[in-house]
């Protein structure tokens, strides 16, 4: 048994640092503008379709992908108009309501146009690099880095832009931050577009590895608020670490314990983690409006 | 708002009732079978509201709450051969413990972090469902429930019968509701859901309001789905969904009106009743409830009922809104 345990960690960082990648959009979104994204898994899955159906039409898929991101960059900033912004003062409660009905509309419009079956994207690297101790896919890797890539880009415009520095005012405290004249549709358009575009890169290269199917971010976003919770809401490195310790106890769970309980086992996380400390494992205090 | 007083809006729900009651004998069993899944479907929703609507939480576990009881059911009328009316009270008060349980757990925590954790314990729910095959029959679902045994006396179709049962439900469901959020315990609920600081500092015991009102809609959704497994014969975990039946909860209790009783009964015959009875395909449906949700929840964000009430208010009235 034990000696599949450095494979079982691969697997594991890799199986994480895709929650990692869909977790680091909904905790941005929700640590700006405290909008609990539930249609965050429909930017992951459109991202997944509108690649596999440019990779259909003959695109090369990193081209692909690049247009998908694109696109639902667009759209992320749509959805904001069209369901969160006519709501920008309602209770907390409100905004959860039409997050989840945003996520139901795009997964059934996403149905009517590629039906239920599942698809997939043809791989765009199928190389497996082998150690004496474990072997790791290429697009494992390229999924690993991709994450370091997509952080390391949050960080910096987040860091060391203008537009980073509205959005982490427009964090801290929103009424001063358009006090300061910081323009809140560009910070909500910005926060959206980014936000999006993390959750389509993870669409579109796990597609590449898992089939898609319209209802497949249903998952994902709830084990992304799963990665939220043990990471603390609104922390990029609390999302990262999150989404890695989740990926990796999942693995085992399946591996050493029973592979159906896999799922049971993340959710029982998030459970135990949201009672012994209800504001999560590293949150701030009780962010509520 | 003025509340009516209790006889009169329990007459005019024995009214609607009786109206309802006697359409089935006339209906055809497709439109009969319509009823019932719309009666069962608004026992949900009253009893969901008792919790949105009146102490302002969202419970994302409600789904798997029902389909304990549905399970419940199953397994105690078929494998231990107890008769349908020894099984409901005791499906209730099972869910009834399950759901204090989880309140007791869950309101540990709110608003957000209150909605994901229920999510969790609805997903474990409906995961369990699936992985435990020796008690719910797995993915297959379980199949063979008897249904309620019919009395004698009561000459009607079986179809007929059902929804008599299931209208009958809704009805004690809206009655003990309307005594719920009247009572003492409903006030202190409602005192939660303006402010709760407040309400803590008034000396409302917070926490006995609100886990009364979680095991209430718990009890009732329980009932519903223990309902729904006997005269169905056959549950699959895909009745039991958190993002199928938990937000279609949510759909029928927004769009009906949050906080006012009737209003779900209303949302529940609009959505769940109508497209069943036009024979809309599942995927325009869900469609029509996602958009539906999001319009009202922007533009009337207090449901059909408020715009019904404000209507009347305006026709008999004969003047201004106050």
């Amino acid at each position: 048994m034990l000696e599949l345990l450095p494979q079982q960690l691969v697997n594991g960082l890799a199986l994480g640092s895709t929650y990692a990648l869909v977790a680091l959009g909904l905790t941005l979104i929700f640590g700006v503008l405290l909008i609990p994204n539930f249609a965050h898994g429909e930017f992951y899955m459109l991202g997944a379709f509108i690649t596999y159906a440019l990779v259909a039409a003959g695109l090369n898929f990193w081209l692909a992908m690049l247009v998908s991101v694109v696109c639902i960059m667009a759209m992320g900033g749509l959805v904001d108009r069209l369901v969160f912004r006519p709501i920008e003062t309602a209770p907390a409660l409100s905004l959860m309501i039409s997050a989840l009905a945003a996520s139901i509309i795009l997964q059934q419009v996403a149905t009517m146009i590629w039906g239920t079956e599942p698809r997939t994207i043809p791989a765009p690297l199928t190389g497996v690099i082998r150690t004496p101790f474990f072997a790791v896919t290429q697009l494992q890797l390229v999924v690993m880095a991709s994450v370091a890539a997509a952080f390391g880009a949050v960080w910096l415009v987040l860091n060391r832009s203008r537009l980073g520095l509205a959005i982490r005012a427009t964090a801290q405290n929103r009424d001063a931050a358009m006090l300061m004249g910081i323009s809140m549709p560009q910070v909500r358009f910005a926060t959206f577009a980014m936000g999006a575009a993390l959750g389509a890169i993870a669409g579109a290269l796990l597609g590449a590895t898992f089939p898609i199917y319209p209802s497949m971010g249903v998952n994902p976003v709830l084990k992304a608020f799963v990665v939220l919770v043990l990471g603390g809401i609104g922390s990029l490195w609390g999302a990262i670490f999150g989404g890695l310790v989740l990926g990796v106890a999942e693995v085992l769970v399946a591996g050493y314990i029973a592979s159906e309980l896999q799922d049971i086992g993340a959710f029982a996380i998030l459970v135990l983690v949201l009672l012994v400390r209800p504001q999560g494992l590293f949150g701030r205090a009780q962010v509520e409006r | 708002m003025i509340a009516m007083p209790l006889h009169k809006s329990v007459a005019i729900a024995a009214i609607a009732f009786a109206l309802a009651a006697a359409s089935t004998l006339t209906l055809n069993d497709y439109f009969v079978y319509v009823v019932t899944i719309g009666a069962i479907f608004a026992t949900l929703a009253v009893a969901f509201d008792v919790l949105l609507g009146f102490t302002g939480y969202l419970s994302l576990a409600h789904g798997a709450l029902y389909g304990l009881g549905a399970y419940a059911c199953a397994l105690l009328t078929s494998r231990y051969g107890l008769s349908f009316w020894v099984a409901l009270p005791l499906c209730g008060a099972l869910t009834g413990a399950a759901g204090a349980l989880i309140a007791l757990l869950a309101f540990r925590t709110r608003g957000l972090y209150f909605a994901v954790l229920t999510l969790g314990i609805g997903l474990i729910g409906h995961q369990l469902f699936l992985v435990l095959p020796n008690l719910t029959g797995g993915v297959g679902g379980f199949v063979g429930i008897p249904g309620p045994e019919q009395p004698g006396w009561l000459a009607v179709r079986a179809t007929t019968y059902y929804a008599l049962l299931a209208l009958t439900l809704l009805l004690v469901t809206f009655i003990c509701a309307l005594l719920f959020v009247r009572s003492r315990l409903g006030a202190e609920c409602l005192a939660v859901r303006e402010d709760l600081t407040l309400a803590q500092a008034l000396g409302i015991r917070v926490s006995s309001a609100r886990l009364a009102a979680f095991t209430f809609s718990a009890v009732f959704a329980g009932l519903a789905g223990a309902l729904f497994a006997s005269i169905s014969s056959f549950i699959a975990p895909e009745s039991f969904t958190v993002l199928g039946t938990g937000f279609q909860l949510v759909a029928l209790v927004v769009v009906g009106g949050m906080g006012t009783l009737w209003g779900p009964i209303l949302g529940a015959a609009l959505l769940t009743a109508l497209p069943e009875g036009l024979r809309v395909a599942a995927t325009l449906s869900l469609l029509a409830y996602g958009v539906l949700l999001l319009i009202f929840i922007i533009f009337a964000p207090q449901g059909i009922a408020s715009l019904i009430s404000r209507t009347a208010r305006r026709i008999g009235g004969g003047g201004r809104e106050p």
